[in-house]
């Protein structure tokens, strides 16, 4: 694929400022933040920002560049190849989303772990490709991109999609879809008529103002915005309180079951019990439970440090069980995992790494010291998420042991209540609608 | 204060003393946790001719070589190891250009060239101008604080060329001498005791570059301190 030569094409570019300087402080242009002059500053009386460092450094040595988005693209017969079918919910969700961005309107997607949120992006993206509009659909993580490059791919087959991402070389190519890491968005100005956020709440909880505010400058200021997520954070809610997000739900996973409800077990110093090798009552019965029927479970823990102890008490107990620890850092991860996928084991001890992307269908899951500062009410409902995935078993029991609630567990369990009344509403709404009607 | 690098808050110890005898107490900027994944190199167990970190003092095979190749006395001690963290940090603070990190090695580095010196004059290497372009700042000077530095290196690289870090090994040891003296009267050092001053002693050879030009000048001996080895 070619490059395309701005300045053969006759695009004016714009130079802006990077960051605005006053008599004592220094604004931050692309993520909005405010710093003392001195703590910023280089020599030579230049300044940078520190505090979107990571998405590459902003200073007062360049200027950004922008370009008035012309929106110059081949009309196609076809957009839309994908021959699939949506659901009642997937459909409703996807009419909603349309009238928002018809509007210019930004829309939240609250869609449960396992609902198809991504088939149900299809009928807007493809509306919005056919009126000519710029599209980008951006994820913070990389994995995320590479996986749905090839899904919509395969659901656009004549549309040329450009995949950026740090990790690629290929140069930066003009095309009206695009798939991108966030930290790439930042490379865009007014850029995009519609821009999808998936998973926006895998941002650490306190960059996510900031680093949504840096994101949703890549659209135009005519554009919307739709952010997709399973756990929205306190900044995204607050937003849907004041009216300034519409809001769908897709609280229905696709074969149609309510996510398993978290069960609570209250014990106090479940970690010195557990440390002087005393199996807590609540976890022993777990884990029967899940060998009578020879059934697989993770066990997540807040930390790599009480991995050890926590197997060699459930092996003290349980002596037959194949079970074995895992970590982000475990060199034999990849090993660990596949052996769970073979069913070769039958169970798990694991930190918080495997909360997202990794499935076993069918198993149960408990969580040691939930209300450890460890686990975000994102990272909870993602945990309790993995159950209940496989249609075969679209159920299972979700436990958490802690020795109170806090608020993360709080408001995990408020929000998987709230999904499924949701989806309740739903099901009561859908019945008594005649079919004429959708 | 926060942590520069992992952003959590620092907890102080303040002795009793400081309650009553007001003194100003120089205020963290990093945490123990995170200092402690960087690693020290101590004389006993580092090569006398560059100063990494082995078992021995005894001079290491690259230095062996440069000795078999050059005619001049110079030596580098260095602080720390270049191992993986402390590259992360290189990244962070160079590369990225996060300026405030200096201040994670400023007063341990300032401290330890202060009680190392005996030269006449302290030399930061120079970086050129494309580099004060995008970088903005010079990453030697930027850790060193209160110490008195004089500017009589230029550095100058055609436009085209690579920079040092973007080369390989081999690429690195052959490169020219970029290293031009700028002072108004040649007199002020001839004679002197140079001590150069860099961040990272990789293959020795931009330091050496360094000495050699300054030797031509006609200083007494050129020797170095690097952050990292
Ligand atoms: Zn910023
Ligand atoms: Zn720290
Ligand atoms: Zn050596």
């Amino acid at each position: 694929m070619k490059t395309r030569n701005w300045k053969d094409e006759g695009i004016k570019t714009i130079k802006m400022p990077t960051m605005a300087v006053n008599e004592s402080r220094v604004h931050c242009l692309r993520c909005n933040t405010w710093f003392v002059k001195s703590l910023v500053q280089l020599p030579r009386q230049e300044f940078y920002c520190p505090a979107c460092i990571q998405l590459g450094r902003v200073t007062t040595l360049e200027n950004f560049f922008t370009l008035k988005e012309p929106n110059q693209f081949k009309q196609l017969a076809h957009y839309l190849t994908w021959e699939g079918k949506l659901t009642e919910s997937q459909l409703r969700c996807s009419k909603e989303v349309i009238h928002s961005f018809n509007h210019g309107r930004d829309h939240l997607l609250w869609a449960v772990t396992g609902a198809g949120k991504t088939e149900m992006l299809f009928p807007g993206i493809n509306e919005a490709l056919q009126a000519g509009k710029r599209v980008c659909l951006a994820s913070p993580r990389v994995d995320v991109c590479l996986e749905l490059f090839p899904r919509l791919q395969a659901a656009f087959k004549q549309v040329d999609i450009a995949l950026l991402h740090g990790r690629q070389t290929e140069p930066y190519r003009y095309t009206q879809l695009t798939i991108a890491t966030t930290h790439q968005l930042l490379r865009f100005y007014h850029a995009f008529d519609v821009l999808i956020i998936d998973e926006v709440d895998a941002f650490p909880y306190a960059q996510n103002k900031k680093l949504l505010y840096a994101t949703t400058q890549a659209k135009k200021e005519t554009g919307s915005c739709l952010f997709l997520t399973a756990t929205p954070g306190e900044e995204l809610l607050k937003k849907v309180r004041q009216k300034q997000l519409a809001v769908s739900y897709l609280p229905r996973r696709f074969h149609g079951f309510p996510l398993p409800e978290i069960q609570v077990k209250l014990v106090l110093n479940w970690y010195s019990k557990m440390y002087a090798q005393k199996l807590i009552r609540p976890l022993k019965k777990f884990i029967k439970n899940c060998q009578e029927v020879n059934r697989q479970f993770l066990i997540f823990v807040p930390h790599i440090k009480h991995l050890p102890f926590v197997l060699k008490a459930v092996a003290k107990i349980f002596p037959s069980l194949k079970i074995t620890t895992v970590f982000s850092a475990d060199e034999q991860r990849l090993e660990k995992v596949q052996a769970m996928r073979n069913h070769e084991i039958d169970g798990l001890i694991t930190t918080t790494i495997l909360e997202r992307g990794v499935t076993f269908p069918g198993i149960d899951v408990c969580v040691l010291g939930a209300d450890d500062d460890t686990f975000s009410s994102a990272a909870l409902v993602q945990i309790a998420g993995r159950v209940g995935r496989s249609p075969k078993r679209p159920t299972g029991n979700v436990l958490f042991i802690c020795a109170g609630l806090s608020r993360s567990v709080k408001r995990a369990i408020q929000q998987i209540k709230f999904v499924n009344r949701k989806a309740k509403e739903e099901e009561h709404a859908m019945s008594s609608v005649s079919p004429s009607d959708t | 204060m926060q942590c520069l690098l992992c952003h959590r808050q620092i907890r102080e110890a303040w002795p009793l003393g400081s309650l009553i005898l007001p003194q100003r107490k120089r205020i963290s900027t990093t945490c123990a946790e995170c200092l402690g994944t960087f690693h020290k190199i101590r004389l006993k167990t580092s090569c006398v001719g560059c100063g990494r970190h082995q078992g021995s003092k005894n001079l290491c095979q690259d230095c062996q070589k440069w000795q078999a190749k050059v005619n001049y006395h110079f030596v580098n001690h260095a602080l720390y190891q270049y191992d993986a963290t402390m590259k992360q940090y290189m990244h962070d603070y160079k590369f990225q250009g996060h300026y405030q990190l200096r201040h994670v090695f400023a007063r341990v580095f300032s401290q330890f060239i202060a009680a190392q010196s005996k030269a006449d004059y302290l030399v930061a290497l120079p970086i050129d101008d494309q580099t004060w372009q995008t970088r903005g700042f010079n990453q030697v000077t930027g850790l060193l604080e209160d110490l008195q530095t004089i500017e009589i290196l230029n550095m100058k690289r055609n436009a085209d060329e690579k920079r040092q870090s973007q080369k390989k090994r081999h690429e690195r040891l052959k490169t020219s001498n970029h290293f031009q003296i700028d002072v108004e009267c040649p007199e002020q050092i001839k004679d002197k005791q140079i001590l150069l001053l860099d961040d990272v002693y990789t293959t020795g050879r931009t330091l050496r570059h360094a000495a050699e030009t300054l030797y031509a000048a006609g200083c007494r001996t050129v020797e170095s301190i690097t952050l990292c080895r």
